[in-house]
């Protein structure tokens, strides 16, 4: 689903996207610690952007929590990418909304800007070498194929 | 030695009832279970936008001014307009787009004698543009309109295709259009001349490459073909001597324009750039030359600024006059409409947007925009818009 990215760039305001997860990321954890994106290289990757008053978001997290317990035998890591300026509310969306996997969270929405996420929910499967090799804005069949795909 | 068929489909059942008994004893959940139940149909998205334009100017084709004189183009637009996105499925969406203009033209053309058009006018739209997601890295686009005002009902109806190509980088793209337009014609005296009609097929092909993170290029070409009736009838032509003349049209016309943008964007700033060039020709004789430059900066995460400057020029149609001889041909081309002239045309806009999705507190959902623009060209053609905008997310 690039393409739908390119062409927001194209017509639109945004940013042409990062292909690759950028290393310079300053996504900080639910104690406001800093999280390098460099600790998601070798592992195969879900990013999924998403805030709390986005009801599409809310509405994949049970999609996101079988997702994520279905693969993370297989050593799939499912990240929630909380858009807040504000640490607080991580620990607390993630306990009301029954999240498993981890949330952080994007101050100042650089690096949701460093990758296109211009509209919430987005997903990204990133695979073991840092390259995003899909993006959609549902978990739906062609997105849980890349999924397989990079985990094989 | 052949196989006997019945042993064929004993191997293959036999193979699928392993494959299925290993997929249970795995434990692994299929793509449905993980997934769920996507919800139906359901209103994801409306925007409603005002939008006023005001026109001021002069125009050799209008009656309203002095005989052999350009006469007035004035004219107001109000146009309420409402865009709502309907979610069928995963793979389907459609754009219900309905615009409602209310024209209010200082120009008593002839053609008021007879009917309201150009004096007061109200035209509805409806345009349903659906989109279905084909397989991973096609899209199907397809458009059904309606037009409707008084002297004039129209229906269009198009077909589009996307691929992206070369993990995504890169996308190519076609789509076709018809439009079939019937209206009442009329003389430049008002007289009712009957019923008649135009039709109009167009092609577009279109092409975009991220040439690096932060740069992307896109272009396209589109052929348009006209058939029918191409003049609006009322439209006069002044003759040495203080006559008038009607209008006189090919009754065919090919357009081509081919366009490209480079974007790029720059992190440090939060600011993006384009320059967009178009070059357009056509039968009529006409050459135009397009270059638009903007500029997009943000203020703050959920709100920009967009500033555009736009030059066109463009040469006149090779019968295009502002008077006819007191002695001239009545089968021979001739025209004075002065969107048919040669002239240099400039444009600048502002534009303040809150982006969805990042605007603060409980306006989360909401998005809104405001707009101005003012185009004037050389021959004495002003026009002011401004329009205001805002949308909901469902």
């Amino acid at each position: 689903m690039r393409w739908l990215v390119l062409l927001a760039v194209a017509c639109h305001t945004t940013a042409p996207p990062a292909t690759t997860l950028p290393r310079d990321g300053q996504l900080l954890d639910g104690s406001a610690a800093f999280v390098p994106a460099e600790r998601y290289r070798g592992k195969v990757v879900v990013l999924d952007f998403w805030a709390g008053w986005c009801e599409d978001c809310r509405k994949m997290v049970p999609a996101l929590v079988r997702l994520h317990d279905a693969f993370a035998s297989r050593g799939l890591l499912v990240v929630a990418v909380l858009s807040s300026d504000s640490g607080c509310c991580a620990s607390r969306y993630a306990h009301d909304f029954g999240i498993t996997y981890p949330v952080v969270f994007d101050p100042e929405l650089a690096y949701s800007d460093r990758v296109g996420a211009s509209e919430l929910p987005l997903l990204l499967v990133i695979d073991r070498t840092g390259t995003i090799v899909h993006r959609s804005r549902h978990l739906d069949e062609d997105t849980l194929a890349a999924i397989r795909k990079v985990l094989e | 030695m052949e196989s006997r068929p019945e042993a064929v489909v004993v191997v293959r059942t036999s193979l699928v009832t392993l494959a299925l008994l290993a997929g249970i004893a795995s434990g692994q959940p299929t793509d449905a279970e993980i997934i769920g139940h996507d919800a139906s149909w359901r209103v994801d998205d409306v925007e409603l936008r005002a939008e006023y334009l005001s026109q001021r100017g002069h125009g050799y084709q209008s009656q309203d001014g002095p005989i052999a004189g350009p006469g007035s183009e004035a004219m107001g637009v109000f146009e309420p307009y409402a865009l709502v996105t309907v979610h069928q499925n995963d793979k389907i969406t459609h754009e219900i787009t309905a615009p409602v203009d209310i024209i209010s033209a200082a120009s008593p053309d002839a053609v008021d004698a007879t009917t309201q058009a150009s004096r007061r006018n109200e035209s509805e739209d409806l345009e349903v543009r659906s989109t279905f997601k084909l397989w991973d890295h096609d899209l199907l686009t397809t458009r059904v309109g309606a037009h409707h005002e008084e002297p004039m009902s129209s229906g269009s109806i198009g077909a589009g295709w996307r691929h992206s190509l070369a993990d995504d980088n890169a996308t190519i793209g076609a789509n076709a259009n018809i439009t079939i337009d019937g209206f009442d014609d009329h003389d430049h005296y008002g007289d009712y001349l009957g019923k008649t009609a135009r039709e109009t097929f167009n092609l577009n092909l279109t092409g975009s490459q991220l040439l690096s993170p932060t740069t992307v290029i896109d272009g396209g070409y589109g052929v348009t073909f006209q058939h029918g009736t191409l003049d609006t009838g009322w439209n006069a032509v002044p003759v040495a001597g203080g006559a008038l003349s009607n209008e006189i049209l090919p009754s065919d016309r090919v357009r081509h324009a081919l366009s490209v943008r480079l974007a790029q964007h720059v992190p440090a700033t939060r600011s993006t750039l384009k320059l967009w060039y178009r070059a357009y020709l056509d039968d009529f004789g006409i050459q135009a030359h397009s270059v638009e430059l903007a500029a997009y900066q943000y203020v703050v995460p959920w709100l920009y600024v967009r500033g555009a400057y736009r030059y066109h020029h463009q040469t006149g149609a090779d019968f295009f006059t502002t008077q006819l001889p007191m002695f001239y041909d009545n089968t021979a081309l001739h025209t004075a409409d002065s969107d048919l002239a040669p002239f240099s045309a400039n444009e600048w806009s502002v534009q303040v947007a809150m982006v969805r999705g990042r605007t603060p507190g409980s306006l989360h959902d909401w998005s809104f925009g405001a707009e101005v623009l003012r185009y004037w060209r050389s021959n004495d053609l002003q026009i002011t818009v401004v329009s205001l905008t805002v949308g909901r997310r469902m």
